[in-house]
């Protein structure tokens, strides 16, 4: 029997929340290589306070996290290699095109072959006509489509999302479920926070619902209940 | 979708930080002349200042006669208290500011990177104790020229040398205990508290009328070479560690950063105090008053007095804006005419805003002032009960002194007008829109800023409510038409104030805000 990969997210009994108060019930949350794990729950329930301590950008306030099998450091440089993140950051370099924030992402990452990648890229979400525009402006889900194709113009092995649905039209949100769905595929691991049951759905992922009482992990069909309910 | 890369061509955090700033000179065609020309606006509007500032001095100094008793403030010592003062409010913004921070497009694009943050962060790390030499070399001999008038080429350049290095070496201490997380936080509490202990000294000189003239800075050169070498070692060393500092501390001090720069270009007080505010680091659970009981004015006044009584921050400024008062009528160069004027105003403004945060709170997020069962002009002047609170604690003492330095209990008939000019001043400026930046620039050095004069709002009401207390100050006597003109200019301002409130909200398009005339409650 072959035993388990180790988990690229381990969470146990963890607490997060700000000015010591925690914002939910601690969180049990394991996610294998491989897999794609949705964090469900209303607004304000803590999903994106989990996101940020999964990054490295909130001190757990108590229980145990690692990620890639050690306690999560950002400030290591194989940290920000191996781990991508976007969250609900909305800021750019205003002298900086729409391509020239991809090129920079990518050559800071040690891409190969940048300008191809990027090109790619810029087709995959829909923004090469938009490539030479500053993100002032790009509407705000241009903005949105940006964000997200940063994170897939580098290398990764685990990705965390916040919300990625967040003001992408019908299309693109079928085409990211597509583009995460590979993402598992090729064995990297995702981590998102999502109020889209479609999303949840095309990804046939599981959930951990998260809120102040008692986080559980539940299968994507007894998700869509959870988010429907 | 894969992406195939080599860890060997990561590059330095340098050369992406060059790179996205070749990117952007480009574009914006700034070049080696840009960069020159804001040098020279930076050292030409320092040198209009400093020559401003003891131009003022010494034509105050040469109409100024000093009164039987009034004291002398001259020498190094009180030179080098509001040095102090200028330090202690370099540490504290040090330790609010980060001083180490990367906000905008930094933030969000190079930090996730796997680059040397050292790299990214040189400059930044390097900016703080450069910035604070500059400053030094400008706050500290300035402050020897306002204290002496005959003061020699060679002390003015100890002072600009021990200030420089003194300078540098607070702001590359700052930022090397900046890792160690609470650091900073008890560097803006310990900046705080040098500068009330350094102000309250200022004042105690002022009071107790001690001879300090014979006071020195000794061994000027020394001092500052070590002080120098000191302020090397802990930027290399800070330098050295940046790579250390935590991306979601970055984070942090750089939004501050950022937001205390559109205060400061907007001239918007309000804003940058809240930009600079520490947030608790942990939530304390308090006791919830019963504030229904006794009615909705009621409930407003005791929460803005729940509110300043948990800040004690606030209620030490109003007592040391009393202090300065009090102490401005025994110093000989402010004891009477404008210049005390204009320490009472200001001071006094002073007091009565740091009163009036229930009235900030309250604009910048007005959703439970229209809950409240009043008329937004209720709600306003209810909001005015607590500065009114203040500006009478300040008033008393200015007045009060004035009337025992004078004998002449008839000043103390000014202190309630006064108190209510002030009062309704702190609540103008508390309530106020925000800066128009859709609208034409005004021109100045640090470029263009909206032409809201939000520095002034509620200043403006204090000058133009006081003017008959200025013209006693300035022809130097008392007398009862001019109480009776104060008490009267009072009325009008506050009056026209509070019948105004509803007619300037309804003009302004539905910003919100509790102002508008009909009942918020009823809506």
């Amino acid at each position: 029997m072959t035993p388990a990969p180790a988990p690229m997210v381990h969470a146990r009994r963890l607490k997060v929340g700000y000015g010591g108060e925690p914002v939910c019930a601690p969180v049990e949350l394991t996610v294998r290589p491989g897999e794609v794990v949705a964090l469900i729950g209303p607004n304000g329930a803590g999903k994106s306070t989990v996101l940020r301590a999964v990054l490295g950008l909130l001190e757990p306030m108590d229980g145990e996290l690692t990620v890639l099998g050690k306690p999560v450091d950002e400030r290591s440089a194989d940290f920000r290699a191996r781990v991508a993140g976007v969250l609900d950051d909305d800021a750019w370099f205003p002298g900086l095109t729409t391509r020239e924030h991809l090129l920079l992402t990518a050559a800071g990452h040690g891409v190969t072959r940048t300008s191809t990648t990027v090109d790619a890229i810029l087709d995959t979400f829909g923004m090469t006509d938009q490539q030479h525009v500053l993100p002032s402006a790009l509407s705000s889900g241009q903005r949105r489509r940006l964000l997200l194709a940063a994170a897939f113009v580098r290398p990764r092995e685990l990705l965390v999302l916040d919300e990625p649905e967040q003001r992408l039209d019908t299309a693109m949100r079928a085409a990211l479920a597509t583009l995460l769905t590979a993402e598992a595929t090729a064995g990297h691991s995702v981590l998102l926070a999502t109020h889209d049951p479609g999303l949840v759905r095309a990804l046939g992922a599981d959930a951990v619902v998260v809120d102040d009482r008692k986080c559980r992990r539940v299968t994507a069909a007894e998700a869509q209940v959870v988010m429907t309910t | 979708m894969t992406v195939e890369h080599d860890a060997a061509r990561i590059p330095q955090g340098s050369a992406v930080r060059r790179l996205t700033a070749s990117i952007e000179d480009a574009r914006a065609g700034r070049g080696f002349g840009a960069v020159v020309q804001e040098v020279w606006y930076v050292a030409i509007t320092v040198g209009l200042s400093v020559l401003f500032v003891t131009g003022i001095a010494d034509s105050i100094r040469g109409t100024v006669t000093a009164r039987p008793g009034a004291v002398t403030l001259t020498g190094e010592l009180p030179a080098a208290l509001v040095v102090l003062v200028a330090a202690g409010g370099l540490v504290s913004l040090a330790g609010r500011m980060g001083p180490v921070g990367l906000g905008g497009g930094g933030a969000a694009w190079w930090l996730p990177m796997p680059v040397d943050r050292r790299g990214l962060l040189r400059p930044t790390v390097l900016k703080w104790p450069l910035v604070s030499a500059g400053v030094g070399v400008v706050v500290a001999p300035l402050s020897l020229l306002l204290f002496g008038a005959d003061v020699s080429v060679a002390a003015l350049a100890e002072w600009a040398a021990v200030g420089a290095a003194g300078f540098a070496l607070l702001a590359g201490g700052a930022a090397l205990l900046q890792r160690f997380g609470r650091a900073s936080r008890m560097l803006a509490v310990a900046g705080d508290l040098v500068m009330l202990v350094a102000a309250v000294a200022i004042a105690g000189v002022a009071l107790t009328g001690q001879d300090v003239s014979g006071w020195t800075l000794g061994g000027a050169w020394p001092t500052a070479a070590v002080l120098a070498l000191g302020a090397a070692v802990t930027t290399v060393l800070a330098e050295r560690h940046s790579d250390r500092l935590s991306g979601s501390g970055l984070r942090d001090r750089g939004s501050v950063g950022d937001r205390t720069q559109v205060a400061v270009l907007s001239l918007d007080l309000r804003e940058l105090s809240g930009a600079l505010t520490v947030a608790p680091e942990r939530v304390r659970r308090r006791g919830s008053l019963r504030l229904a009981a006794g009615g909705a004015r009621r409930a407003v006044v005791l929460a803005d007095l729940v509110l300043m009584s948990r800040a004690p921050r606030q209620v030490a400024q109003v007592l040391v804006a009393a202090l300065f008062a009090v102490a401005a009528g025994r110093v000989a160069l402010t004891q009477s005419g404008l210049p005390l004027y204009g320490v009472w105003l200001v001071t006094g403004f002073w007091a009565a805003n740091a009163a009036a945060a229930g009235a900030r709170h309250a604009d910048l997020a007005p959703v439970l002032d229209r809950l409240l069962p009043l008329s937004a002009r209720d709600v306003r002047v209810a909001r005015g009960a607590v500065p009114l609170l203040a500006a009478t604690v300040w008033t008393l003492a200015a007045a009060g002194a004035q009337s025992l330095s004078g004998a002449d209990p008839l000043w103390l008939a000014l202190a309630p007008p006064w108190a209510a000019v002030l009062a309704a001043a702190a609540v103008r400026g508390a309530y106020r829109p925000p800066p128009r930046w859709v609208a034409s620039t005004l021109a100045s050095p640090m470029g263009g800023v909206p032409p809201t004069g939000g520095l002034f709002k509620g200043l403006d009401v204090a000058l133009v409510g006081t003017l008959p207390t200025a013209i006693t100050l300035y022809i130097g006597r008392l007398t009862e038409p001019l109480v009776i003109a104060q008490w009267v200019l009072a009325a009008v301002v506050v009056t026209f104030l509070v019948l105004m409130t509803g007619r300037a909200k309804k003009a302004s398009s539905g910003r919100g805000g509790p102002a508008l005339s009909r009942s918020p409650g009823r809506r």
